[in-house]
């Protein structure tokens, strides 16, 4: 990725400079897009997610303050609007469902992403922000607004489901 | 070693972050357990996994459509500015060359004059506009506006592209369509003179390809069957032609396109 700074281009933008709000688009459509993909398994969700994301931010410039990542403003907006795909599809985030039909599941389809579908939204969210866009704890503490320790205790547990959901398919221990 | 400090340890070392007192301490307690060592093994297997799965590219549709959302949304909100805030918008997508030109184009004394021009082709009516900004990224002039100047067809190894040049009254249209089986692959260059700017470019459908413009030139990428629209403002009556270039499976074939009075060969 292109260093950039990230400060002097959200300012520009809340200050109408169209162009660099378009850069900043371009530097993290990959990190949103992603994120809205791990978080709802569908590439045309997630799509839509990120498109609404980033029109949100554009309509909402005016109460990003430049002093914060720009990341963790985007985060919070998308965070919402999966919020709103959950509530859509409830079915997404449930996690008491038959053990059986679960490892049944994982079988069936790819196993990681499969587990991953499977924790709740919170183990999923700081897999994806430790995993996928490898960010360190004290940026995820940052940007959930938790505790580094809620943190570390969410990853830790959340790589235990999912090593006894691989388990649960003949993958991980010998 | 308790179960409680070695998910600790076991994942602080995974994680790159383990002391080495701990990674010492974690090492002997793998040597002498079994049950730790599965254990380990199965935490480890997550992290291969997951590092295994990476992040995928954003859909190639994803950054004008929201451009046409800002574009629309800016419209309604200041109706005054809205044509220099799709210029600047499209011109943000395109390379800083490119977005020189149109910031040059769209600045102020000589770009009020610009953006009149430009208006008048890509957002001189309430029906152009509607249309566009709806479906496309490019807005297009109506077919009466049109006048058809040129066409060529070039083909490799089963892959055709056709193109064709229509004058508008401020400046030039580009199509170009690709057709066959081997259209994947298929790159095409379009190089235009220094009297011609480009203002906006589609792809139809998106997915068809991906494109990168410049000042003199735009370079597209096909992945599939599908359509590349180049909107071209003119600043001359007289234009020298389109030269275009298709390259597919190691080879090449040129041609040239006229764009008003100029001859095609």
């Amino acid at each position: 990725m292109v260093e950039i700074d990230e400060q002097a281009l959200a300012k520009r933008a809340k200050s109408g400079d169209v162009e660099a709000f378009t850069k900043l688009v371009e530097v993290y459509e990959r990190v949103i897009f992603n994120l809205a993909l791990r978080m709802t398994n569908d590439r045309e969700d997630a799509r839509d997610i990120a498109q609404v994301v980033f029109v949100k931010a554009y309509e909402h410039l005016g109460s990003f303050d430049p002093r914060y990542k720009f990341f963790s403003w985007l985060y919070r907006i998308h965070r919402g609007r999966c919020r709103r795909h959950e509530e859509l599809d409830p079915g997404l985030l449930s996690d008491g469902s038959d053990p059986d039909e679960t490892a049944r599941a994982v079988i069936r389809t790819e196993a990681i992403e499969t587990s991953l579908m499977r924790l709740s939204v919170d183990y999923r969210t700081v897999i994806i922000l430790r995993h996928f866009l490898e960010l360190n704890q004290a940026e995820m503490a940052h940007i959930l607004e938790v505790p580094e320790k809620t943190v570390k205790s969410r990853l830790h547990t959340a790589r235990q489901i999912m090593a006894g959901l691989l388990e649960q398919r003949g993958i991980g221990r010998a | 070693m308790n179960r409680e400090n070695f998910e600790r340890i076991a994942n602080e070392e995974l994680d790159g972050v383990a002391a080495p007192a701990e990674r010492e301490a974690l090492r002997r307690h793998l040597a002498e357990s079994t049950s730790a060592r599965e254990q380990f093994e199965a935490l480890r297997e997550v992290f291969v996994r997951l590092k295994n799965v990476g992040l995928e590219e954003a859909p190639p549709d994803l950054k004008p459509s929201v451009a046409r959302a800002i574009v629309a949304q800016r419209r309604e909100a200041v109706p005054v500015s809205r044509s220099a805030g799709w210029m600047e918008f499209v011109g943000g997508l395109f390379r800083p060359n490119l977005r020189s030109a149109l910031t040059f184009a769209s600045g102020v004394g000589v770009g009020a004059a610009a953006i009149a021009i430009v208006a008048g082709n890509l957002v001189g009516s309430n029906h152009a506009m509607t249309s566009d900004l709806s479906g496309t990224m490019a807005p297009r002039s109506t077919p009466a506006e049109e006048r058809p100047v040129g066409v060529q067809t070039l083909q490799i190894s089963g892959i055709t592209v056709t193109a064709d040049t229509r004058r508008t009254s401020d400046g030039v249209i580009l199509r170009m369509v690709a057709s066959g089986n081997g259209a994947s692959g298929a790159n095409i260059t379009a190089a235009f003179g220094g009297a011609l700017h480009p203002v906006a470019l589609r792809m139809e459908p998106p997915s068809a390809g991906e494109f990168e413009i410049d000042t003199d030139r735009v370079r597209v990428t096909l992945s599939g069957e599908g359509a590349c629209v180049l909107s071209l403002r003119s600043e001359s009556a007289h234009l020298a032609p389109l030269e275009l270039e298709l390259r597919a499976a190691g080879r090449s074939v040129r041609a040239e396109l006229k764009t008003d009075s100029s001859e095609s060969r």
